[in-house]
């Protein structure tokens, strides 16, 4: 079967993650952002990166993977692409100086808006580091699905300006993927607009629907509709062997044994995020900026390094212990993700260990859907097989 | 639920690894006493009562008097019962208080104390059953201190080798436990605060009194409270301290989660734990029910 499926993360995500927060700001507005409090004051120094790389870089019992990634957000982290060249520059120059195992594995990682892709500084940048570098642009589909959520503060859509950034994008990084936010109000654009970021050659498309409690009654069934007619169209289309979408894989869907598949779903913890105090956290979401209704999680700063007392509970985070019990044993477990700054922020008490189950019915309705396009998939590929059979029998006779 | 834990005082002095509250004497009043009686009286709990220095009135006495209790106090106040239970600090000074009338103390020490601990122990170990000993600060404990610590209760093992029916909780309390005995706050037992609310533990009101887990006249309702068992705590379910406290202040406290002791804890857990065990193969006991381990936390395993 010639099914493309979604290409691993850079090294099977074994890679250390290391987010550097350069800006709360950004030219956006969008609806559904999580960043709760973006403003343009908390902007990162170049003295605080450097002190950050300075611990890190010389923690290497702390930080020992053999590989990194260095993650540059906002709001907008190319709005700062002044100061994240400057941090790369230091980095390079630091890593080669200590022979570091970082400096011949390590990436820059981008997701940005794509507003400012095309300028002069940003392109400079691209091509100074292109080797080390992944940028995602984030579109959300068809103008109408992008626009409903992702506007500028005046409300204008930003549609428009992100599509002309595509093409220079997909000629400098081919393989890239895009990734979509579904909120309540998408549901009825999903198919559409899946099938126009495949039509602008985006070939893989990392969708999801919102972990925060926005769900309406119906909203299930209406994604389960767009997903079974997103599916009939990439496989009467034949799309499924240049296109991937995230909403559809094998391997959701089934239970899941409480010992053996009992791993975390989400890195928190396993990633080190430093915002413009220099403050760390275990990812951004734990952040002030990120967080509705819960206090930050701080796990150290750029002065004191990381209190490990504050990471412990991150890194013993398991499936079972943060999950109910209709979750542990649910017959439709695997692939239901979880977002640990989510659950922290919507739990009733101030606890990582308690798993929000907002996301539990739009759950069911993708696997309902995925099973509808694994089995008519299989069954094409069923009667493929059999007709080669029946053609080699017929050959040999 | 076994315990209601009564702070009838608002300066009574802390009986566990929680700061000395820094607050003046103020009785919880009389109303309040009444209806906690009655709630225990309902739920078939006994009092522990936190007692202040201010002298109980007649009617506090004949009230507390209807229902199973014992207090728990400061040692320089006299004890009413055999069975209540007295709290000694060790501190600069080099007087340490006496203790006659009660089978039970607590002895609690500080890291920069801890050199006297295995003296202050070995003074009044004629004089009682048992010694519950708590550290305070844990959370402050370096290498130094751990260190120090190792030969303090090296002393105390030496104490103890020799001395029969008597108990130390951090030594003695392993060698007969088969599984965890933990402190169980808001299991086995809640607080009521001189506020008329209920919290999960002492410290939890001295910390913050906005940390209520409800109302005498309310419904309890202990949010998330299953994070308080063994099952959902992923280091502790897998560590063989038995006699750990297993603080859930503390936990909270130093790691952010009421489920997730500090390194500090563990260590210290498992200096005790080990010098139980040479306690044990010292007196030619088998030492099967501790067995011999590499590790002092089990987060590192």
């Amino acid at each position: 079967m010639n099914v493309k499926e979604a290409p691993e993360p850079w090294l099977q995500g074994t890679a250390k993650s290391i987010t550097f927060i350069v800006t709360k700001d950004c030219q956006l507005a969008c609806k559904y952002c999580y960043l709760v409090g973006k403003n343009i004051k908390e902007r990162m120094s170049l003295e605080v990166a450097q002190q950050a790389i300075e611990y890190i870089i010389h923690e290497r019992d702390l930080f020992s993977e053999s590989s990194v990634i260095f993650d540059f957000i906002g709001g907008e982290p190319f709005l700062e692409i002044e100061l994240i060249d400057k941090i790369c520059d230091y980095l390079k120059i630091r890593m080669y100086e200590l022979e570091h195992p970082w400096f011949n594995s390590y990436r820059f990682n981008f997701s940005t808006n794509g507003l400012m892709y095309d300028n002069d500084k940003v392109q400079q940048y691209i091509k100074k580091n292109l080797n080390h570098l992944s940028i995602g642009i984030t579109i959300d589909g068809t103008q109408q699905k992008h626009d409903l959520q992702r506007v500028y503060k005046n409300g204008k859509g930003s549609y428009a300006d992100v599509v002309k950034q595509i093409p220079l994008w997909l000629e400098q990084f081919p393989n890239s993927g895009t990734k979509v936010t579904v909120g309540s109000d998408d549901l009825p654009y999903i198919t559409e607009s899946v099938l126009h970021l495949y039509s602008l050659g985006i070939k893989e498309v990392n969708i999801n629907c919102v972990f925060e409690n926005v769900w309406k009654d119906g909203d299930d069934r209406l994604l389960e509709e767009q997903l079974i007619l997103l599916a009939d169209q990439i496989i009467d289309r034949k799309l499924y062997e240049e296109y991937s979408c995230s909403f559809f894989s094998e391997s959701i869907g089934k239970p899941m044994n409480k010992i053996h598949e009992n791993q975390n779903w989400c890195g928190a913890g396993k990633m080190l995020s430093i915002d413009a105090e220099g403050n760390f956290y275990p990812c951004t979401r734990f952040a002030a900026y990120s967080l509705r209704a819960k206090k930050p999680i701080i796990i150290g700063n750029i002065h004191d390094g990381i209190n490990m007392n504050r990471l412990r509970p991150f890194l013993m985070l398991d499936r079972c212990t943060q999950s109910r019990p209709e979750c542990i044993d649910c017959e439709v477990a695997s692939g239901c993700a979880w977002c640990q700054g989510e659950n922290y922020d919507a739990a009733d008490t101030a606890t990582i260990y308690q798993r929000s189950i907002a996301i539990c019915k739009m759950h069911k309705a993708r696997v309902r859907a995925n099973n509808y396009y694994w089995s008519r998939l299989n069954r094409i590929f069923q009667k493929t097989n059999q007709q080669t059979k029946k053609l080699e029998i017929l050959c040999n006779i | 639920m076994q315990h209601l834990v009564l702070i009838l005082d608002e300066s009574a002095s802390s009986f566990c690894v929680y700061p000395n509250p820094q607050r003046s004497s103020e009785l919880m009043s009389y109303e309040i006493l009444k209806k906690a009686i009655s709630f225990a009286q309902r739920r078939n709990l006994s009092l522990n009562i936190l007692a202040g220095k201010t002298e109980l009135p007649q009617s506090y006495l004949d009230s507390i008097d209807l229902i199973s209790h014992l207090y728990v106090q400061d040692a320089q106040l006299p004890a009413l019962t055999r069975d209540d239970i007295l709290i000694v600090d060790i501190t600069d000074k080099n007087d340490l208080p006496p203790v006659q009338g009660v089978e039970n103390i607590i002895v609690r020490v500080s890291p920069n104390k801890i050199s006297k601990l295995s003296k202050a122990v070995l003074h009044y170990v004629n004089d009682v059953k048992r010694i519950n000993i708590h550290l305070t600060d844990v959370d402050l404990f370096g290498k130094q201190d751990f260190d120090l610590y190792q030969k303090e209760l090296n002393k105390l093992s030496d104490i103890y080798k020799k001395t029969l029916n008597k108990e130390l909780n951090i030594l003695t309390d392993r060698t007969v436990l088969f599984d965890m005995n933990n402190c169980d706050a808001g299991i086995q037992h809640i607080t009521l605060a001189p506020n008329g609310k209920l919290y999960i533990c002492p410290a939890f009101y001295y910390d913050n009194p906005e940390n209520t887990i409800g109302h005498l006249d309310d419904e309890l309702q202990i949010v998330n409270k299953h994070l308080f068992q063994l099952d959902y705590a992923p280091i502790c379910r897998q560590c063989d301290a038995f006699h750990c406290k297993r603080c859930l202040w503390l936990n909270q406290k130093t790691t952010g989660e009421i489920n997730t002791p500090s390194h500090e804890q563990c260590v210290v857990s498992h200096l005790e734990r080990n010098t139980s065990r040479a306690m044990l193969s010292y007196n030619q006991v088998n030492t099967n029910c501790i067995p011999e381990i590499n590790y002092l936390d089990p987060f590192e395993k």
